[in-house]
């Protein structure tokens, strides 16, 4: 998420200062990639570049495409095959394996529709989905639109619909030369952080570095100011907080009563999609006997108490990893493990195509 | 003016109109096969090829058969060489390592079979002298192929002089004349005994080419077929390409005719370019005597990547060695003694018979914009 708000921020500047661009999207793989379709990459006629579309075996031949593109002011799907050892194609060498399929789209006022669609996406608080359709022979015959799931039927058949619902990825369409790409689009993670110890400063670094939206809880005047500027908002014990569902929020205020306070008050019955608390099993126990007698019940498996992946994290630094890398699992709903244990594909495969 | 400039000659040129049009009825009227020699269309081919033939012989001051037509200088420089060395007892050659590619590779595959080939080095100026050549002479060296004009670098051979060399110790020499025709004048008393050259360098169709042989010369053919060309080279003549060729070959003179221009631009380029970019500006053009059509330049220090992506509405040619997918540092600039950066980050300019004074201002003023960004 961090890449394509970055992203857009950079297109809405080269939109601003007239410049000539053009916007390469991944619509299609096949096999193994390492960026899902989706991954935008924003390039200039001044050779910059932002955003990636591949782990970097793609993205130096993907600038010369996309200046090609420029200078013909046309559209381009371009195609790199690397599932085969061929040492003349692209990417071998770096074992992809797979292939990528990628829109350019050089055309300023197409994409200046997708900047504010896109816009109009992280507005909303829910996951909606991105509907591009284009004629590759007819350049002006251009929808784009941001769709929720009950409009599908009117797009896609119920298979596949459902596919894109359930996977979160995406769905490619060619028909002659019509494409339409259907795309996940995932709100930005929101995170609580209700504390003001020195730890929290660690675990706003790490959410800043990921670009997450960080909501900040505690005494504000105890909070270091370089840190309130990093946060998207700081708020006071007593102050109202509006959850979503989305939401991951995490306790680590190092006050027991403090904590048995914000639970009882401020998280009781929230529908939220993840709750941590920091501190050591036996902590937690005494947390849940004093809610239990206080009769605030929560579903033993709605919390993460002890938080975090068990990865054995020494000290705040790792502890936030810790605390993230939990927040990322669930939210993709994987069980954490090795990568090497796995048996599946890393991603799952939703290659779906309508010719 | 049209963007992208085009300021890569060297690479190819567009077919000159007057080449298109003796061309164009030999694919819909005239399409004949040279080789049926039973009726009318075959005979009209033919009189094309042999027409064709004459032209370029009487270019280069040869008898007509000395003409072989080939796909292109890649063809004509592996026949010149594998035809004439390949049924030979393996011994020494003398070469260059700025020879293009297409000469390069064919004697690392003969040093594969027993061949010993001395590389002659270049010296500052990126030239190889006749000295050098004598000095290299062993009693068993029986091939000299060095080429007429350098294509990265524009220096141009002392021909004349490695002619006599040859002769006297009755070495056959071979030159890759690519970038030479319609550059520099040929001295046809002087002419090498195998020459190559392309048509798609001289305002010529891409994929037709032609190899002179001197009546001293005996060559084998590399593949087998219907015995056209002498025996040397079988397969079906590609008339409306030959026919293209030889107009080609009559424009000579009006191209020739361009080279005062072109000198008058490149030294305007390489004076505003020294004084703009001083120490990080490195010409590898740089001889006396090189031919005006080619600039070649180091930027010190530039990110040779950013450097070509950001210059996108001019089209010019890097530093490298492009094989298929991958980008390599030049082996002239390389052998120049260039470090593997300083290669990478290099431009070759080269400038044509349709380069005009405006499109030099514009890319004067386009380059030293661009440049000037990235070295600050």
């Amino acid at each position: 998420m961090k890449e394509l708000i970055q992203l857009m921020d950079h297109l809405e500047d080269l939109v601003a200062s007239n410049a000539v661009f053009a916007v390469a999207t991944v619509i299609y793989i096949d096999g193994s990639a390492y960026r899902r379709p989706g991954a935008r990459m924003l390039i200039n006629n001044q050779g910059d570049w932002w955003g990636g579309i591949s782990g970097g075996c793609l993205e130096g031949d993907m600038l010369k495409k996309a200046q090609y593109s420029m200078l013909n002011k046309k559209m381009m799907v371009v195609q790199y095959d690397t599932r085969e050892d061929d040492p003349f194609e692209l990417g071998i060498g770096l074992g992809c394996n797979g292939l990528i399929e990628i829109l350019i789209n050089p055309i300023k006022e197409q994409c200046i529709q997708l900047l504010n669609q896109l816009k109009f996406h992280f507005a909303q608080s829910e996951p909606q989905y991105l509907m591009s359709r284009w004629n590759i022979d007819a350049h002006q015959d251009f929808e784009i639109k941001v769709l929720k799931p009950i409009d599908f039927p009117h797009y896609l058949h119920v298979s596949e619909s459902d596919l894109l619902e359930s996977s979160h990825q995406s769905v490619r369409q060619i028909s002659g030369s019509t494409y339409s790409f259907y795309e996940y689009l995932p709100v930005n993670q929101r995170i609580w952080i209700f504390g003001n110890q020195f730890d929290s400063k660690s675990l706003i670094d790490q959410c800043q570095y990921l670009g997450w939206e960080i909501h900040w809880v505690g005494h504000p005047n105890k909070m270091l100011k370089q840190y309130q500027e990093k946060v998207f908002q700081v708020y006071h014990w007593d102050d109202n907080m509006s959850f979503l569902k989305d939401d991951a929020v995490v306790l680590m205020t190092h006050d027991f009563d403090r904590d048995i306070s914000v639970l009882t008050t401020n998280l009781h019955e929230k529908n939220i999609q993840y709750l941590g608390i920091l501190g050591p099993a036996k902590r937690f126990e005494k947390i849940s006997k004093q809610l239990n007698e206080n009769q605030v019940y929560f579903k033993q498996e709605h919390i993460n108490a002890p938080i975090g992946l068990d990865i054995g994290a020494l000290g705040p630094n790792e502890i936030s990893v810790a605390i993230v890398a939990e927040i990322i699992c669930l939210k993709n709903n994987r069980n954490p493990n090795f990568l090497k244990n796995r048996k599946n594909p890393i991603h799952s495969r939703t290659k779906y195509e309508t010719n | 003016m049209n963007l992208p400039l085009y300021f890569d000659f060297a690479s190819t040129t567009p077919v000159h109109p007057a080449v298109v049009d003796k061309m164009l009825p030999y694919f819909s009227t005239q399409y004949g096969n040279a080789g049926s020699n039973q009726h009318y269309y075959g005979w009209q081919a033919d009189e094309a090829v042999a027409e064709s033939r004459a032209i370029i012989a009487n270019y280069f001051q040869v008898r007509p058969n000395a003409v072989i037509f080939t796909s292109g200088a890649t063809e004509s420089n592996n026949l010149a060489i594998k035809g004439y060395l390949l049924n030979q007892k393996p011994s020494h050659i003398i070469t260059s390592c700025i020879e293009h590619k297409a000469v390069l590779e064919v004697f690392r595959s003969l040093e594969e079979l027993g061949w010993e080939v001395t590389y002659l080095m270049p010296n500052e100026f990126g030239e190889i002298s006749p000295d050098q050549v004598s000095n290299h002479l062993k009693s068993n060296t029986c091939f000299i192929s060095l080429m007429l004009v350098n294509n990265e670098i524009g220096t141009v051979l002392d021909y004349s002089s490695i002619k006599k060399i040859a002769q006297q110790h009755s070495i056959c020499f071979h030159s890759d004349a690519t970038q030479a025709l319609g550059k520099i004048e040929i001295d046809a008393s002087s002419l090498p005994d195998l020459l190559s050259f392309s048509a798609h360098k001289m305002y010529g169709p891409k994929g037709i080419g032609g190899l002179i042989v001197q009546p001293t010369v005996s060559l084998t053919g590399l593949f087998n077929g219907g015995g056209q060309e002498r025996n040397i080279r079988s397969g079906t003549l590609p008339v409306q390409q030959i026919v293209g060729l030889a107009a080609a070959f009559k424009l000579i003179p009006e191209f020739l005719s361009k080279g005062i221009e072109l000198k008058s631009f490149q030294k305007k380029i390489e004076d505003v370019f020294r004084s703009e970019f001083g120490v990080n500006l490195v010409l590898n053009s740089n001889s006396p005597t090189k031919i005006p059509h080619i600039i070649n330049l180091t930027l010190k220090d530039v990110d040779w990547e950013k450097m070509f992506r950001s210059t996108a509405e001019i089209a010019y040619s890097n530093g490298s060695a492009c094989n298929a997918k991958t980008t390599n540092p030049s082996h002239v600039l390389l052998a120049l003694g260039h470090p593997n950066n300083h290669a990478l980050s290099s431009m070759r300019l080269s400038l044509g018979y349709y380069t005009t004074k405006q499109e030099i201002d514009y890319l004067i003023s386009y380059l030293t914009e661009k440049i000037n960004r990235l070295i600050a």
